[in-house]
């Protein structure tokens, strides 16, 4: 018989079951991530009578779970997609609002300044405007400071953010692998628990919103998930096994990243992050923010150096020249090892630093300190002072201000950094320190023809070409290194610059050789020589190998090599061998008389300390020049002397070791003494040589001295120096330059020149004169060239006539002069950077940023229209309507009703059975 | 189709607060009047407005400054105004000197006449600025420009830097008169500083000549005169001619500023009549949304099991 009770047990069982799970729906309505559960009922085998088959019931066969795969990827793709616009969006937001609205941006400040300018136009001697334009100034420095600090602290949030979504991806993964271990009980996907599965997705799709990913189902419901299109090794999670993701920032450009897998592991790599809240925040960090940082730096960069160029063109209220308008202070920050800033801490620095400091300093106790420079990570232990609270580190260059008493072992972590963004201020302190006027004025003398309008420009001079491959004198500073040259009469040995205060130049020709030195000025003034005026050919020769095409020979400062000592604009030269004390020679030339004798001196050639050594020096036939020979000449013509002006310089013979070249001792090999040898020595307060017109180097050579042209004072224009002889020879000249004796800065021209035109051979010439009318170049001129001046070309819009006359002197005292300010102002039209103006380069990165916002924005909206329909698919697919799960209840409590109704029937049967049989 | 209930009902919530925020938004802009209330809702629109800003605060420096300038005209205009009427009756006394009609005594109050505008002359070229700078100095005036010594001779301290201002357009206009071109002869030569006193060694040479009373000297000296007061006459038609500039300048300026307000407001204004209308829109559609989620939201079978 049938078992029609266990047909109604079974089937009030099944739809208790049943109603179960349609409460368990209407329970978990609100359950993010709950897929709705419906049981899916199944036919029991029938049991076969005779040639019928009677139906035995149902069971259950399942509780499915409304799950659709392929809507569950697409809710995580389009979450995905979605999530990488958010960031973008909100921070470039914020970003528009700070650049764009008349509070914060930058464009009002630089007007601001650049419109007191204007106002200032015509009373740039105004105090009270100079002040205003001095705050005006330092308001723009403020608000850029404010801008870049703000770049910083987006930077900062963005980095954090960042951090924190990666410990996010990093606990996702976390559980998605414990999730894997206890799915890894079942075999079959069907076998797993529902509530698992639900878990193991909405994982899933948080993880999603983070991160693009690639997920692999295994057949019992496990996942593997992979970094998307990151390769074949980027595995997130591997069955229970999960790899953490870590941000690494790349320190030397801020706000760059750089996302690692694994980084502690053995499988180290770099990702390509792709979709989710990760990838967005580096998207804007490299694309946005990154670029809007270097910006920035550019745009305040050349605007500080711009300015401060034009200052330092003109000339101040006080008549000065003008100096830097803006600078850039260098900020320090000291954080403890774990890069936490420490609180109260101040660094300054002592003297000047060559590089930025990266530095981590222990206190190893007392004194002492660990320098570990971070970038090159040498350690070294320097000395540091500790007084209370502050440190001194002199041999860092950095003072601190500790906010609390150091402890032995602590350890400081000091970086500096000089952005000009985040440094940039005022470098006066009151508004007369601006430089409105211009530097120089020039002024047009009575007997000119017409007035003309002058112009000077700053212009650089060229050297001229000739001079390309002839040794400077800055090349030698503190080196003994000789210079070997081939006498020339046409090309000089040697360039002196500007500037260079005390300089020896020497040389010592042989005996009999008639070579001399030689000086011009780069303007082709003959300050020491022989004269040259008739020779038109050398002069011709001289020009086109070392001056410019237009510059005339002058010789009206020019001096015969017998002068001894004389002065040029304000350097004293002496020509001759000189020294305080003694005067030593280097050796005696080994030279022996002839026949007849040899006269090696010539009466009267030389002189000493300005008197004449009357007496000739000749060697008899056979007889050897010798120390002692020497002395005994030069002893005797002193004393010849007359008593009132005898100098009081006495010769000796001394025995010196004998040096080779470098300078070291030669000893005899046999005996190990060092060797000797016999030289002169004019011992005497002050011991000069110099020549009369019958002298020559060569005389001094005699006597083993050196012949040399000695200067002291800064030579006040370019010299050349140059070595002659009739036949020309290979010399070496001796250089002798202190390191104190070179320039450091250029002398700015703060003289007066008077410029003078004439008419020779029918050209046009003119005369440059300095304030003592000391006549320092003759050129021919140039209309287009101009005259050219120290740094300056003055240049006229006709041109002069012969005799016109015009000074250049410093515009002191022009109080109303304001062309320098209307180059500062002009500045606001300059295409400063990138072919642009401030205002156009501002600009652009404003709309740059806000056009990043509004794709983002359309992006976004897109996305979340995407999304939202994914969302609604999966709804449609796995959520619960209340109204379907009350039709349900009201479906399954009728079913279950029924059954019951069913045992019911089947206990009367029972009965009706039981009753027959009593 | 089915919609599960917890996706409903988080679209309806989402939907109402997108709803109110959009009036509690446009509330605020109403209440502030701008168009925009953060820059990040229109960037295009925010940088416009940035431009036109900066573009209106330069021309109000401009308008600012051309009137400083006209005041100083104004100054200048009177100074040399002065000036040219004191070389006028100079050049009057001259030919009145050289006349026969005249008697020696006569000469000589002519000439007391003279000297007396000397000192005159000098006042008036000293003039100075309401900011204190000296106007015909060239570029050096913070002090006086024409010095007298204790022998009456004069001399210029001043120089003769022309001093430009940056015009709308890029013009460059000139602004000073500096001493020289009031008071030299005007003669050839050139030299800066002798010439601007020329008119004063004028003046006291025909001083002189009124003195000593011959005529023939006197009538020489006509012809200078007329010249000495021609170059102040010449300076006065300049300044005027400049005030002109400025004038049509500054009007220019003003048109522009007009246009450009127009179009500020254009963009940073709020349009209120739009904004009410949008205002009552989305109010009707808030309240709409709210009364029918309160009604649809109870309709549920539940409700109907016993």
């Amino acid at each position: 018989m049938t078992d029609i009770l266990s047909i109604g047990a079974s089937a009030t069982m099944l739809y208790q079951k049943s109603l179960a799970t349609v409460s368990n729906n209407v329970a978990n309505l609100h359950t993010d991530g709950y897929s709705r559960q419906e049981t899916i009922t199944l036919e029991n085998s029938p049991a076969q009578y005779g040639v019928h088959y009677v139906g035995t019931g149902a069971y259950l066969g399942s509780i499915k779970r409304n799950y659709d795969a392929f809507v569950e990827r697409n809710l995580s793709s389009s979450l995905n997609l979605l999530s990488s616009h958010v960031p973008m969006l909100d921070y470039t937001s914020r970003l528009v609002d700070a650049m764009g609205s008349e509070a914060t941006a930058l464009g009002p400040a630089f007007d601001k300044f650049f419109d007191i300018a204007e106002s200032l136009s015509i009373e740039p001697f105004s105090i009270p405007m100079r002040l205003e334009l001095l705050s005006a100034a330092d308001f723009l420095t403020a608000r850029i400071r404010d801008f870049a600090q703000n770049l910083t602290n987006l930077e900062r949030e963005s980095t954090q953010e960042l951090e924190s979504r990666t410990a996010e991806v990093n606990s996702l993964t976390a559980q998605l692998a414990v999730i894997n271990r206890q799915l890894q009980k079942n075999s079959t996907l069907a076998r797993q628990p529902m509530t698992i599965l639900d878990q193991r997705d909405k994982v899933l799709k948080d993880l999603a919103a983070l991160i693009g990913i690639e997920v692999t189902e295994r057949t019992n419901g496990q996942v593997d998930v992979r970094v998307k299109d990151s390769g074949p090794l980027a595995h997130l999670v591997s069955g229970d096994r999960s790899k953490a993701l870590s941000v690494n920032l790349v320190e030397s450009r801020p706000g760059s990243q750089v996302i690692v897998l694994d980084e502690y592991g053995d499988n180290k790599q770099l990702l390509n992050v792709q979709g989710g809240l990760v990838s967005g925040l580096s998207s804007f960090r490299s694309d946005v923010l990154a670029p809007l940082m270097s910006q920035i730096e550019v745009m305040t960069g050349a605007f500080i150096s711009r300015v401060n160029s034009i200052n330092r063109e003109g000339l101040t209220l006080g008549n000065e020249v003008g100096g830097d308008v803006f600078r850039v202070e260098r900020r320090f920050n000291v954080t403890d090892t774990n890069n936490i800033p420490i609180a109260g801490t101040r660094v300054t620095q002592t003297r000047d630093l060559d590089k930025e400091v990266n530095v981590s300093i222990v206190w190893l106790g007392g004194n002492d300190w660990q320098v570990t420079d971070l970038e090159s990570n040498s350690v070294q232990s320097v000395t540091g002072v500790t007084d209370g609270n502050s440190l001194n580190l002199p041999s860092l260059g950095l003072a601190l201000q500790l906010g609390a008493l150091p402890v032995r072992g602590d350890a400081f972590i000091v970086k500096s950094d000089s952005s000009s963004a985040h440094g940039i201020k005022l470098a006066i302190r009151d508004g007369s320190q601006f430089a409105f006027a211009e530097k120089y004025y020039v002024g047009q003398a009575s007997g000119n023809q017409r007035p003309l309008e002058t112009s000077l420009m700053q212009r650089e001079q060229v050297p001229a070409a000739g001079l390309e491959d002839v040794p400077e004198l800055t090349s030698f500073v503190s080196r003994n290194i000789p210079l070997t040259i081939t006498t020339s009469a046409v090309k000089p040995a040697l360039v002196v610059p500007q500037g260079a205060a005390e300089f020896v130049v020497s040389f010592r020709p042989d005996v009999g050789s008639d070579a001399q030195l030689q000086m011009l000025t780069a303007d082709f003034n003959h300050l020491l020589g022989t004269d040259l005026s008739q020779n038109t050919g050398l002069i011709d020769a001289m020009r086109v190998s070392a001056f410019d095409v237009d510059s005339d020979y002058l010789n009206n400062s020019r001096q015969a090599p017998s002068v001894g000592s004389f002065g040029y604009r304000g350097t004293t030269f002496f020509y001759g061998h000189k020294a305080t004390e003694f005067v030593q020679a280097i050796d005696i030339p080994a030279i022996a008389g002839a026949a007849g004798g040899t006269s090696l001196i010539a009466a009267g050639a030389l002189k000493i300390n300005g008197q004449e050594l009357a007496g000739p020096l000749i060697l008899t036939h056979g007889e050897s020049l010798s120390a002692q020979k020497v002395a005994d000449w030069f002893n005797t013509n002193v004393n010849a002397i007359a008593s009132g002006q005898r100098p009081a310089v006495q010769a000796t013979v001394v025995s010196v070791p004998v040096t080779d070249q470098r300078g070291n001792v030669v000893s005899d090999p046999v005996t190990g003494d060092a060797q000797l040898k016999s030289v002169v020595r004019f011992i005497g307060d002050e011991v000069q040589f110099s020549f009369t017109p019958n002298g020559k180097p060569s005389d001094l050579s005699v006597l083993g001295l050196s012949t040399g042209l000695y200067a002291s004072g800064a030579v006040a224009e370019k010299l050349l120096i140059y070595a002659t002889a009739t036949t020309d020879v290979q010399t070496d000249l001796q250089i002798n330059v202190p390191a104190d004796g070179m320039p450091t800065q250029r002398k700015d021209l703060n003289e007066p020149f008077t410029v003078t035109f004439s008419m020779i051979d029918n050209q046009l010439h003119y005369d440059l004169q300095d304030r003592q009318g000391l006549l320092i170049a003759r050129r021919r001129f140039d209309a287009d060239a101009g005259v050219a001046l120290p740094g300056m070309a003055l240049t006229f819009d006709q041109l002069p006539s012969a005799e016109d006359v015009f000074s250049v002197q410093v515009n002191s005292n022009a109080v109303g002069d304001n062309r320098n300010l209307l180059k500062l102002m002009a500045l606001s039209d300059e295409k400063l950077v990138n072919r642009q103006t401030l205002q156009q380069y501002y600009q652009t990165m404003v709309n740059t940023v806000g056009n990043v916002k509004e794709i983002a924005a359309l992006n976004k909206a897109t996305a979340q229209i995407i999304y939202d329909h994914a969302v609604e698919q999966k709804s449609k697919v796995a959520g619960v309507n209340l109204d379907q799960e009350a039709a349900d209840l009201i479906r399954f409590q009728q079913a279950y009703q029924a059954s019951a109704q069913v045992i019911q029937a089947s206990i009367k049967l029972f009965d009706t059975l039981l009753s027959t049989s009593r | 189709m089915k919609v599960a209930t917890h996706q409903y009902f988080n679209e309806l919530t989402q939907r109402l607060t997108d709803q109110h925020a959009e009036v509690a938004m446009l509330q605020a802009k109403m209440a502030k009047g701008d168009n925009l209330l953060r820059a990040s809702e229109d960037p295009g629109v925010a940088l416009k407005i940035l431009n036109l800003n900066s573009l209106l605060s330069k021309q109000e420096t401009q308008t600012a400054t051309l009137r400083s300038l006209d005041n100083r005209l104004v100054a200048e205009e009177a100074a040399v105004g002065s000036m040219r009427d004191i070389m006028m009756r100079i050049q009057e006394l001259t030919v009145m000197g050289a006349n026969d009609t005249y008697s020696r005594e006569n000469r000589r109050v002519m000439a007391a006449e003279i000297r007396g505008y000397q000192s005159q002359l000098i006042n008036l070229a000293n003039a100075r600025h309401a900011d204190g700078g000296y106007l015909f100095a060239g570029a050096k005036n913070s002090a006086p420009p024409f010095i007298q010594d204790t022998q009456g001779n004069v001399s210029y301290q001043g120089d003769s830097t022309r001093i430009y201002l940056q015009g709308a357009g890029n013009q460059q206009l000139e602004i000073n008169t500096s001493g020289y071109e009031l008071l030299s002869g005007g003669s050839a030569t050139r030299d800066r500083a002798l010439d601007a006193t020329a008119a004063f060694s004028e003046i006291d040479a025909i001083a002189a000549a009124l003195e000593r009373g011959d005529q023939a000297e006197i009538s020489a000296h006509i012809a200078t005169s007329d010249q000495l007061r021609g170059n102040l006459e010449l300076a006065l038609t300049k300044i005027g001619v400049r005030r002109n500039v400025i004038e049509s300048q500054a009007s220019i300026v003003e048109e522009q500023s007009m246009t450009l307000k127009a179009l500020l407001s254009e963009q940073k204004d709020l349009d209120y009549t739009e904004a009410v209308t949008k205002l009552s829109a989305r109010m009707l559609a808030l309240e709409a949304a709210q009364s029918s989620m309160a009604k649809i939201s109870q309709l549920n079978l539940f409700n109907y099991l016993r």
